[in-house]
């Protein structure tokens, strides 16, 4: 939206440059009556940049849900202290915060925790007054509340609608840099929850799970290059980089070259090779994951 | 508790007035409303809405988890036509791994995925082709309408005992 209404400023910039110029006249043809009727011009139509490429990212409950899956408990040393958040100062800051406390959401509501759900979507309600995003809870996600809020799965839909609204609410507002630094906040938290709850162990179903995060912290580095221009997010950016060293030293269980064939009942099948982790890597992996869970987050 | 909640939902009530306005200016959104979901798939947040016109091609690069089903479909503007072309690249090669060209122009695209991968999806809208550019781009806003993609998965079901 303000890339149209910054197109519209500087057509508005164009017409009064042309405006000023036809004032000062450089080549005035007195000579030449002026028509009675002036054409007008018509303004050129707007224009909007179109990326080539639109990079996504899975929901932190997406990320998360196999904890769950894979039979772990509920940690609640997890989860942020509420009255903590007047401690987070600066936009760049309170966006990551709003991030890292929605994968903390989709945590606490994956294991049908009520109270801190509750409490946890009270902090990121109060972040986005903070960042005058309020608008991002709209009406829908209120009726969901409203009808949900006693049935079983309510908080995981809270969790997912909340989510959604926001993405969908900020790409409205064109508000891409806020969502950038959100969106890299929530994927180190669920990747820091990840990590600290579960132990290395060769060929698991969690640890490759968490191996496979190479392949969304890819698209949140390219998502992130979007938004460089803004110097929050730049920052945020490089700060990923050893991450992505740790990343590249993954190997992989095969040659077998990405592709999709046909079964005999006609079923489409995704295959290819296997990302590898090992047990140092992991160690280097989670180490680097709670460096900068403490350092970008604040440690709050 | 209760009180907390009345209270911030009415402070969400009051929120979402500003959004209503906005969204009625463009097409972010667009899947939620006209695509459709097929149970038992659940919806995925690497679905995406995004302006096209006639001949205009653009990717969206997702993550397709390991154990999961996920169905691909989309919708799109009654000025973009009924049908758009689509393929799936791999995202390192670029090669193509499937073109629904191939495939009667199919307008759903469902696959297990077998081991985790990113791959591409490439959605062009019949057309005059344009010139294809690797950066972004400035189109007329006039001439483009909505296109669709919904994304959604399931774990994949398991057969036999």
């Amino acid at each position: 939206m303000t890339r149209i209404s910054l197109n519209a400023k500087l057509f508005a910039g164009l017409v009064m440059i042309t405006f000023l110029a036809a004032g000062c006249g450089s080549d005035p043809k007195p000579s030449t009556p002026e028509p009675k009727t002036p054409a007008i011009e018509e303004p050129d139509e707007d224009l909007v940049e179109i990326p080539a490429t639109y990079y996504q990212l899975p929901s932190p409950n997406e990320l998360l849900n196999f904890i769950k899956d894979g039979g772990l408990e509920f940690n609640s040393e997890m989860m942020s202290k509420n009255e903590n958040i007047n401690d987070i100062v600066g936009r760049k800051y309170q966006s990551l915060a709003f991030g890292r406390f929605t994968a903390q959401l989709a945590y606490a509501s994956s294991f049908e925790r009520f109270n801190e759900s509750l409490e946890t979507f009270s902090t990121i309600k109060r972040l986005a007054d903070e960042l005058d995003i309020s608008y991002v809870f709209n009406e829908m996600l209120v009726d969901r509340i409203q009808n949900n809020i006693q049935n079983a799965d309510s908080l995981e839909l809270i969790s997912n609608t909340s989510y959604f609204n926001t993405i969908t609410s900020l790409e409205e507002k064109d508000k891409g840099d806020l969502l950038a630094l959100m969106a890299a906040g929530g994927w180190l938290e669920s990747m820091y929850i990840v990590t600290q709850s579960v132990e290395y162990s060769e060929g698991s179903e969690a640890v490759m799970r968490i191996a496979d995060q190479k392949l969304t912290f890819e698209n949140l580095k390219y998502y992130l290059e979007q938004y460089t221009d803004s110097k929050d997010v730049a920052e945020v950016s490089q700060d990923l980089n050893a991450l992505g060293g740790i990343f590249e030293a993954m190997g992989a269980d095969s040659e077998t070259a990405t592709a999709i064939t046909k079964t005999e009942g006609n079923n489409m099948v995704l295959g290819g090779s296997s990302i590898v982790i090992t047990a140092e890597q992991y160690n280097n992996l989670k180490n680097e994951i709670a460096r900068l869970h403490n350092s970008i987050t604040g440690n709050v | 508790m209760k009180l907390l909640i009345k209270s911030g939902i009415a402070l969400l009530l009051l929120g979402s007035l500003a959004t209503q306005t906005a969204n009625s200016q463009h097409c972010i959104g667009f899947h939620e409303k006209r695509c459709a979901l097929e149970e038992p798939f659940e919806y995925d947040a690497q679905s995406k809405s995004a302006l096209f016109s006639p001949g205009h091609s653009s990717e969206l690069s997702m993550v397709a988890y390991r154990g999961k089903d996920y169905r691909i479909s989309f919708c799109l503007d009654k000025n973009l036509g009924e049908q758009v072309e689509f393929q799936v690249l791999d995202s390192k090669s670029r090669e193509v791994l499937y073109d629904n060209r191939d495939d009667d122009m199919s307008q759903e695209f469902k696959f297990t995925a077998n081991s985790t991968q990113r791959i591409i999806l490439k959605v062009t809208v019949p057309g005059e082709k344009e010139e294809q550019t690797k950066g972004s781009r400035k189109v007329s806003l006039s001439k483009m309408w909505c296109l669709g993609v919904l994304v959604e998965r399931m774990n994949t079901p398991k057969l036999g005992f």
